[in-house]
């Protein structure tokens, strides 16, 4: 007899990408919602880590733990030498039932449309957040930006033109290991058939380039309240629309975001000094 | 050849602010999701049909065809609100056997579930 098949949606672990924050919602109502959606890692849009660490600090008790990424690597630092292991390490420390964890990060979004603009705006925002993403038209400021170390992903809006993506850059993507941001909030939010239509036709041409390369990509949906979030296999559903298979995306919803921000978190400790070196006190 | 089609039974729950959803609503919208979506043709072949669903719980089950499972999940993630109240259909569990489906409901129902 066959074996059926039984799953449950709780178990595995999702983050979310790019969340901002306005008056109506505070940091506690996304994290409510997450903690139902079983989201454990969670990105706030426009918010710099000292704001974060203070916002942090003011919330309440609550059947769910909110932690900061540095407060989680200074707990593993000295156990783990490799960001690997210190990414297993974070993985474990969500999956503990006894914590019942969501961990907050920060991210900033740069708009900027000519490369001296970037620039500027980089070594502006660069140390005050965890993660840096580019959301621009300029396919020429794209091909750098794929170059740069200090950018972590490409976001690409699905009303965008789907030419601003081509081969070249989904080959620079790939050997950099950067990462192209798909923001979905685009089809939850039309209501007209023509606009969405046109929305999973232009994303349908850009996951397709995508995934002939095999670039990493991630899955976001950007919600503007608590409500429009979603948990990582809904978004993996979600993704089929867009012609990726569901098990395709099974690192775009968690993978990815986590060793990004691992890897960020190290670089931003004190202790870090260049790539693969640190000092080490006593 | 013969093939049998095989029932998949939904658990979900409905995230909401405040407001009560009734199974009709929620009924109407997830039908005109699904066709908007991948036309009347999958909803036919879907073959959803809503087992029972607690109103004060907002919990529910919904049964449909194994081959359209990830479509059914596809217009769940996409519904986004019922007559301008904004909700969140959050799927559960998912099984083939409606006993252990009803088991899993009846469970989340009492006051002091413990799902393993």
């Amino acid at each position: 007899m066959q074996k059926d098949k039984d799953f449950s949606f709780n178990t595995s672990s999702s983050s979310e990408n790019f969340i901002s924050l306005d008056q109506t919602n505070s940091i506690e109502t996304f994290c409510e919602i997450a903690n139902q959606l079983s989201v454990s890692v969670l990105f706030f849009e426009d918010i710099t880590i000292s704001e974060r660490n203070t916002m942090i600090l003011n919330i309440e008790s609550r059947p769910y733990n909110v932690f900061s990424p540095s407060f989680v690597y200074e707990q593993l630092k000295n156990e783990h030498t490799s960001n690997e292991r210190i990414k297993d390490g974070f993985n474990k420390f969500l999956i503990a039932k006894e914590n019942n964890s969501i961990i907050v990060a920060t991210r900033k979004t740069l708009f900027e449309s000519t490369k001296d603009e970037l620039m500027r705006a980089l070594s502006k925002n660069r140390r005050q957040y965890e993660i840096i993403s580019v959301n621009t038209n300029n396919k020429d400021l794209l091909k750098w930006v794929a170059h740069d170390r200090r950018l972590d992903y490409i976001s690409i809006d699905l009303r965008s033109k789907p030419s601003i993506i081509d081969n070249a850059l989904c080959s620079l993507v790939k050997q950099n290991s950067k990462c192209f941001e798909i923001i979905l909030s685009p089809l939850l939010l039309s209501d007209n058939n023509k606009d969405f239509s046109s929305i999973i036709r232009t994303g349908k041409k850009i996951m397709k380039l995508i995934l002939s390369y095999n670039a990493p990509f991630i899955f976001t949906m950007c919600p503007q309240t608590p409500m429009q979030m979603r948990s990582g296999k809904l978004l993996r559903y979600i993704g089929e629309l867009l012609g990726v298979p569901f098990n395709k995306s099974k690192l775009a919803v968690f993978d990815y975001q986590l060793s990004t921000l691992v890897d960020n978190t190290v670089k931003l400790h004190e202790n870090y000094v260049f790539k693969g070196v640190k000092e080490v006190i006593g | 050849m013969v093939t049998i089609e095989r029932d998949r039974y939904v658990v979900f729950k409905i995230l909401l602010d405040d407001t009560k959803t009734e199974i009709e609503d929620l009924k109407r919208n997830v039908w005109s999701m699904y066709q908007r979506l991948y036309g009347l043709d999958g909803t036919t072949e879907a073959g959803l049909f809503f087992e029972e669903y607690d109103n004060e719980k907002r919990i529910g089950l919904v049964r449909c065809n194994s081959k359209s499972l990830s479509y059914l999940m596809t217009s769940f993630a996409m519904i986004r609100e019922i007559d301008g109240a904004e909700l969140l259909i959050l799927p559960l569990f998912v099984t083939g056997l409606i006993n252990k489906a009803k088991k899993y409901v009846s469970a989340l129902s009492s006051p002091n579930h413990n799902i393993d």
